[in-house]
């Protein structure tokens, strides 16, 4: 079993990261305008890049951290990773501290370039 | 049936692969992640395993009394063990397969892991199997006994 450390940091502040992250019209245009739905109810569930990435939120604390229940369409039934991501503020930057561990270890370099690809890079475009 | 669980290093490769234009990239502690699988043989049927699983008063009765209080809904929050351990239903497929985020009350803030049950009928009874993934590596034993000592036997002890 696998799991992913990065930590990103934004020109921007913990609220804005947050948002983002959490506000389906932030996310769909922050990913190219892909189909998007995030509950804000801890509980709720979430489907992003058109139903490729769905899931649970397990916890919600707003501006400071996120943490998903999180699985890629194609996965096999029933397999979930978590996702976890923790806001710092450092001035007026946010550092965004990810943590992914239990998905499918053979995902490792695919899933290691696609949060660089797909969350990281669309999302400085995005707070620019 | 024993327990086992796997660990693997995670790859370094990807740490500070992330120098997004000017942004800093972290160098996070490697550790290494584990999973816990077990599958136990249960002589009852799978709606009754199901159902032990997620009906708070069996729950509360197999696990020695200690309060169960666990929702029916994908999204639900639960809280067994008198509250030692919460977590929410993330997906529920009948008698086939409960998916939960798992959270030991004392583990630092933020973390969860998922505990998934498949059950797969054999014969009249059934085979449980569980796979718990994302927990802090260093409880990967304790965890693993724990297992075996607060679900399997008194569950097997309950149904039998």
């Amino acid at each position: 079993m696998s799991s992913i450390h990065q930590e990103i940091v934004f020109e921007a502040s913990p609220k804005r990261v947050y948002e983002a992250l959490t506000v389906a019209q932030q996310f769909s245009a922050m990913s190219g305008g892909a189909p998007t739905e995030i509950s804000a109810e801890a509980g709720g569930s979430f489907s992003c890049f058109g139903g490729m990435v769905v899931g649970r939120n397990i916890e919600l604390a707003p501006n400071q951290r996120i943490v998903q229940a999180w699985r890629a369409k194609p996965w096999e039934n029933g397999v979930y990773s978590i996702a976890r991501f923790e806001l710092k503020q450092e001035g007026s930057q946010t550092r965004l501290v990810f943590d992914h561990t239990g998905f499918p270890s053979a995902q490792q370099e695919h899933l290691e370039g696609g949060w660089k690809a797909n969350y990281w890079e669309p999302l400085r475009k995005h707070l620019a | 049936m024993s327990g086992k669980y796997t660990t693997t290093r995670r790859s370094a490769f990807a740490l500070g692969a992330l120098a997004l234009g000017g942004s800093q990239a972290g160098m996070g502690a490697i550790l290494p992640s584990r999973a816990i699988h077990q599958e136990e043989d249960f002589k009852a049927a799978p709606g009754r395993i199901y159902e032990a699983l997620l009906d708070s008063k069996q729950f509360t009765a197999f696990s020695g009394g200690r309060a169960a209080d666990i929702g029916h809904e994908p999204g639900a929050a639960f809280s067994i063990f008198a509250g030692h351990i919460v977590g929410r239903i993330l997906e529920l497929a009948a008698n086939r397969r409960i998916v939960q985020s798992w959270r030991v009350v004392p583990w630092p803030e933020g973390v969860h892991s998922i505990a998934r049950f498949e059950l797969m009928a054999v014969g009249s009874g059934t085979r449980v199997i569980l796979d718990h993934t994302g927990f802090p590596a260093e409880l990967a034993e304790h965890l693993a006994s724990g297992w075996q000592d607060n679900y399997w036997k008194p569950l097997r002890k309950y149904l039998d």
